[in-house]
């Protein structure tokens, strides 16, 4: 397939920022087969806006901006969770001390079961955003981020305190 | 244990490759059909147009061809019914281009574009099928009432038969019959399609809004 030059400065610039679909794939989707889809289609919407990112902003903020939306309006059914991506998981991260592991896991999980809305906040303050940038891409008002945030960080203590009782 | 104490190895953790890359090549990916929201409405909206344009067509054919001046009348009113809903199409599927384009805006714009697109369809679908109603109704009546044809024909085997009150009742109880089947088909239809959609939408608006 031949392409010309504007696909291929977009699949370059795609490319050096890769990590931020994988974030929004990992954070939105459980099953592998879930993430491809979602890759597809944030790659797909990312080119189909292209023509009109004209600049004003970095491409990494734009980039992040195609990403959630598209990820937040993916209405599309998802699989079923399979046991074997957990074990993967939990081999990934194996490094961090036991104890640390399973506090980890457990953080995981609540913020895998946070709200579409909520775990983008959590995303973008993972990466260090100030909130008048979160605000931004979300639009709202920073004061509504602090509160949101402030918020979630309860729901995440209490979930993640729920899970280690229970287990 | 809080958020801010694992911030850094959850983030690591995000940022893992979610797929194989060599298997999902970017150019690839830009190739594939979308399987969005967007790309449902823009599905439903081409094949409305194509089969628009089938029965404009067909009807336009036989209006021409027909011998029978009411049935003319009654398929011409069908093509003008048809010409609008393609205006009204075309009308919505310009903005669907210019709201699939703007993928980078912020969330809240998105979420309502998004919301104000598909309720619009949704709208505009519901509207142009009650229309058709009430036409349907007016002119297949008129039509047998007035065809000479129908007439002679009704008058030799069933005239003196039938009670008027009978034949009126029969009427009225075929034309609620049929309201009614084609407006809870038509929701349920477009409930079917859309409503789930919409209700996430108007479901996210809300959360994202809500203090």
């Amino acid at each position: 397939m031949k392409m010309d030059s504007t696909e291929q400065q977009f699949i370059q610039l795609l490319g050096e920022h890769q990590k931020i679909i994988h974030k929004v794939c990992n954070l939105y989707m459980n099953h592998p087969l879930d993430k491809e889809d979602l890759f597809q289609e944030i790659t797909l919407q990312a080119w189909k806006g292209y023509a009109q990112f004209k600049g004003q902003s970095k491409f990494s903020t734009w980039l992040y901006r195609v990403a959630l939306n598209t990820a937040i309006t993916y209405f599309k059914k998802e699989r079923k969770q399979i046991q074997q991506v957990d074990e993967t998981w939990a081999g990934e991260i194996a490094d961090y001390g036991k104890e640390d592991n399973e506090q980890f896991n457990l953080m995981y999980k609540a913020i895998s079961e946070l709200s579409k809305i909520d775990k983008a906040i959590v995303m973008l303050y993972l990466d260090d955003l100030p909130y008048q940038e979160i605000s931004e891409m979300l639009g709202i008002s920073p004061n509504h981020v602090a509160v949101k945030m402030n918020r979630i960080k309860i729901k995440l203590k209490e979930s993640a305190l729920k899970y280690s009782s229970s287990l | 244990m809080e958020l801010d104490d694992i911030k850094h190895q959850i983030k690591k953790e995000l940022e893992q490759p979610s797929t194989n890359l060599e298997k999902l090549a970017f150019e690839k990916a830009l190739h594939t059909p979308t399987k969005s929201i967007l790309g449902k409405i823009k599905k439903s909206m081409i094949l409305e147009f194509i089969l628009n344009i089938i029965c404009i067509g067909g009807f336009a054919y036989f209006a021409y061809t027909t011998d029978h001046k009411g049935l003319a009348i009654y398929l011409w009113t069908f093509v003008g019914v048809g010409i609008v809903f393609l205006f009204i199409l075309s009308k919505l599927y310009q903005q669907l281009l210019e709201v699939e384009q703007t993928s980078g805006s912020i969330l809240k714009t998105r979420l309502e574009q998004l919301y104000t697109l598909l309720r619009k369809f949704v709208k505009h679908y519901f509207q142009i099928t009650m229309a058709l109603i009430p036409i349907c109704l007016i002119y297949s009546f008129a039509l047998g009432y007035y065809d000479e044809q129908y007439q002679s024909s009704t008058n030799s085997t069933t005239g003196d038969s039938i009670e008027p009150y009978i034949v009126i009742a029969l009427t009225l109880a075929y034309i609620i019959g049929f309201t009614l089947f084609i407006y809870y088909f038509t929701k349920w239809y477009l409930r079917k399609l859309y409503g789930k959609h919409l209700d996430n939408l108007q479901h996210l608006l809300d959360e994202l809004t809500d203090n």
